[in-house]
């Protein structure tokens, strides 16, 4: 009975999750599209497409955002990826006294609110002027994403079998040799769910952009900010899309790129 | 193909165990074998030889050269576990070409090498075969292929086929022993199983708790066990205790007359092989017999192993199956033996 119930619910489940999913994105894209949609009216007015062209106009900047942002996220994913390394491999492979302390410090920045920090680095970044460059937002970017990419390793490091690699040893493997053929590609799946994560974070950072980059380096969430906070919904929502569709296309080249290398990982 | 010697080779693993092997030495293209209960320390001393775990203390030479210090991947040592650990995201050529890659042999070498060492395995055809799609024998076929490929100095097994079911087992004892012969290779096998002992080993090292208790070939360990633990391991299940006075070995209420060669006086166990016992149900004959009744009777592949109560003691007896010939558990049976097949320790 209770599992004929289940049964019945799950699409009912479904459909919601899906439709709580499309409803904000088609609402989004009338926004974009409409001039307005107001009371009394049950339609929104006649499709305007001023919103996007404001957005599509160079004199907005939008694309030199876009390709800021990216350029951010994609550097502080691989510089990410080169500091967790080491650390998400100790964590998972070595008993050594206060593990447990040295994971929740890496783990603090994601649990500690941006702003008890953020004023701090500030300063620290202001003597070493790395305010207002790239390299700080790179550099300050760091803080949110690192824990995720430390944790999506450390699990994968955890899961890894290393008899393949006492295995690649016995055949003649070097260290290297054995680290790239056999261990990296076991590696490979939390790789790319850290890396995922971590573009995504580095793409949504708002706060810790705007106070290091002290607004010289604008990102597209700099840029859209202040029309979604009230300026012109219809432009903002024009944004979000844009930025929607960044993401989008940023997690699917990701995920491709990690893949296609998986598979040609061959050895001849 | 090479020799190996050990000398004094200690490792302890804390809390409580330790590896000490005081000589050992294999000989080049020798069958050589380590028999032994779980946990006696069988694969750490492979784990030694082949460098993935570092001696506390002690010598490895390799053809008269002391390798101790050598990093596994500069032995050239093939080892092969139970499990066939083929890398899952490389193809079966790929993972049997992996070492020739590492060393960097040439393309065209790596191919025909491959080619020639899958045959050799039986498996000729399968190089594009991912190890999902293979079965247990198949993958343990490949893992033999991708050992010899780089034709080891010696070839270390750790029990590699107790995870195959029976039949199987026995075709690749069969195959590694015609490779052994046919490629002269010197290997080194593991395993807890009597029957595959027997079957593959010129000689053997029967180890218990760390320690090689004797070593030789399998039949005369078996004829001439060092002391009751061998014998035990090795089948030999009715041992007696007691003592020698004149002729006889005195045991728990009953005595076992002696044949001349046994004139062990202080000896303190008396072991008499299952096999060599032999249970008549009246008719006569002029050997010395014991009485006693049948507790238990199972049946093996044409084989009885009966247990037959004398006095306070249970002797365990093989007896061959013969049409027409039955036992029945509770019958007073008579129990022939042959005081020269005794053995006194």
């Amino acid at each position: 009975m209770v599992s004929r119930l289940f049964k019945l619910l799950i699409p009912v489940f479904l459909t919601g999750m899906v439709l709580l999913n499309i409803i904000p994105l088609l609402l989004l894209i009338f926004l974009s599209l409409g001039s307005s949609w107001m009371w009394p009216h049950l339609f929104p007015g006649p499709i305007s497409l001023s919103s996007w062209k404001y957005v599509i106009n160079p004199a907005a900047g939008s694309l030199p955002a876009l390709k800021t942002s990216l350029q951010i996220a994609l550097t502080a994913t691989l510089i990410n990826l080169i500091l967790a390394m080491p650390a998400a491999k100790s964590l998972a492979h070595y008993h050594f006294k206060g593990r447990k302390a040295c994971e929740l410090i890496l783990l603090l920045p994601a649990l500690i609110p941006p702003w008890a920090v953020i004023t701090g680095i500030h300063k620290t970044f202001i003597y070493l002027n790395l305010t207002d460059t790239m390299s700080g937002v790179i550099l300050a970017h760091l803080l949110p994403t690192l824990p995720y990419m430390v944790r999506a390793l450390t699990i994968s490091f955890a899961s890894i079998d290393y008899s393949l690699e006492e295995q690649a040893y016995l055949l003649g493997g070097n260290k290297s040799q054995t680290f790239f053929y056999i261990t990296l590609p076991q590696l490979l799946p939390g790789i790319a769910a850290g890396s995922i994560l971590s573009v995504l974070i580095s793409l949504s950072e708002y706060l810790t952009t705007l106070i290091i980059g002290g607004g010289q380096v604008l990102t597209l969430t700099l840029v859209m900010f202040p029309f979604v906070n009230g300026g012109n919904p219809s432009i903002g929502a024009a944004y979000s899309l844009l930025f929607a569709l960044m993401a989008l296309i940023t997690l699917f080249s990701l995920d491709t790129f990690i893949n296609r290398y998986y598979s040609e990982n061959k050895l001849y | 193909m090479a020799s190996i010697t050990i000398k004094n080779l200690y490792k302890y693993f804390p809390p409580s165990f330790a590896l000490q092997i005081d000589e050992l030495m294999i000989k080049e293209g020798e069958f050589f074998g380590i028999i032994g209960p779980s946990g006696c320390g069988k694969t750490t001393l492979l784990r030694l030889i082949t460098g993935l775990t570092a001696p506390d203390r002690g010598e490895i030479w390799l053809n008269g050269r002391e390798i101790t210090k050598t990093p596994p991947e500069k032995r050239n040592i093939g080892l092969i576990f139970q499990e066939p650990r083929l890398f899952p995201h490389f193809t079966v050529e790929e993972n049997v070409g992996f070492g020739l890659k590492m060393k960097k042999s040439r393309r065209r070498d790596i191919k025909a090498k491959i080619d020639e060492a899958l045959e050799m395995v039986g498996l000729t055809g399968f190089n594009r075969r991912y190890p999902s799609a293979l079965s247990g024998g198949q993958k343990q076929r490949v893992a033999l292929a991708r050992a010899l490929v780089l034709e080891p100095k010696a070839l270390l097994m750790d029990e590699p086929f107790s995870a195959l079911d029976p039949e199987l087992r026995v075709e690749m004892r069969f195959l590694i022993k015609k490779l052994q012969q046919e490629k002269k290779i010197t290997i080194i096998f593991i395993t807890h199983d009597r029957e595959e002992a027997f079957t593959l080993f010129e000689r053997m090292a029967v180890m218990q708790e760390g320690k090689i208790l004797q070593t030789g070939t399998p039949l005369h360990i078996y004829n001439q066990p060092q002391n009751i633990k061998v014998a035990n391991f090795l089948g030999i299940n009715n041992i007696l205790p007691g003592y020698i006075e004149g002729n006889y070995f005195y045991t728990q209420g009953f005595r076992i007359l002696l044949g001349a060669a046994n004139q062990n006086q202080t000896a303190k166990y008396l072991l008499l092989k299952p096999e060599s016992l032999k249970i008549v149900n009246g008719e006569e004959d002029a050997r010395p017999f014991l009485t006693g009744t049948i507790e238990e009777i199972t049946f093996q592949t044409g084989f009885y192993h009966i247990k037959v109560k004398v006095q306070s003691q249970s002797l365990n007896i093989i007896q061959k199956y013969q049409p027409g010939k039955n036992f029945t558990p509770g019958a007073e049976v008579k129990i022939l033996y042959h005081p020269e097949e005794i053995i006194l320790l």
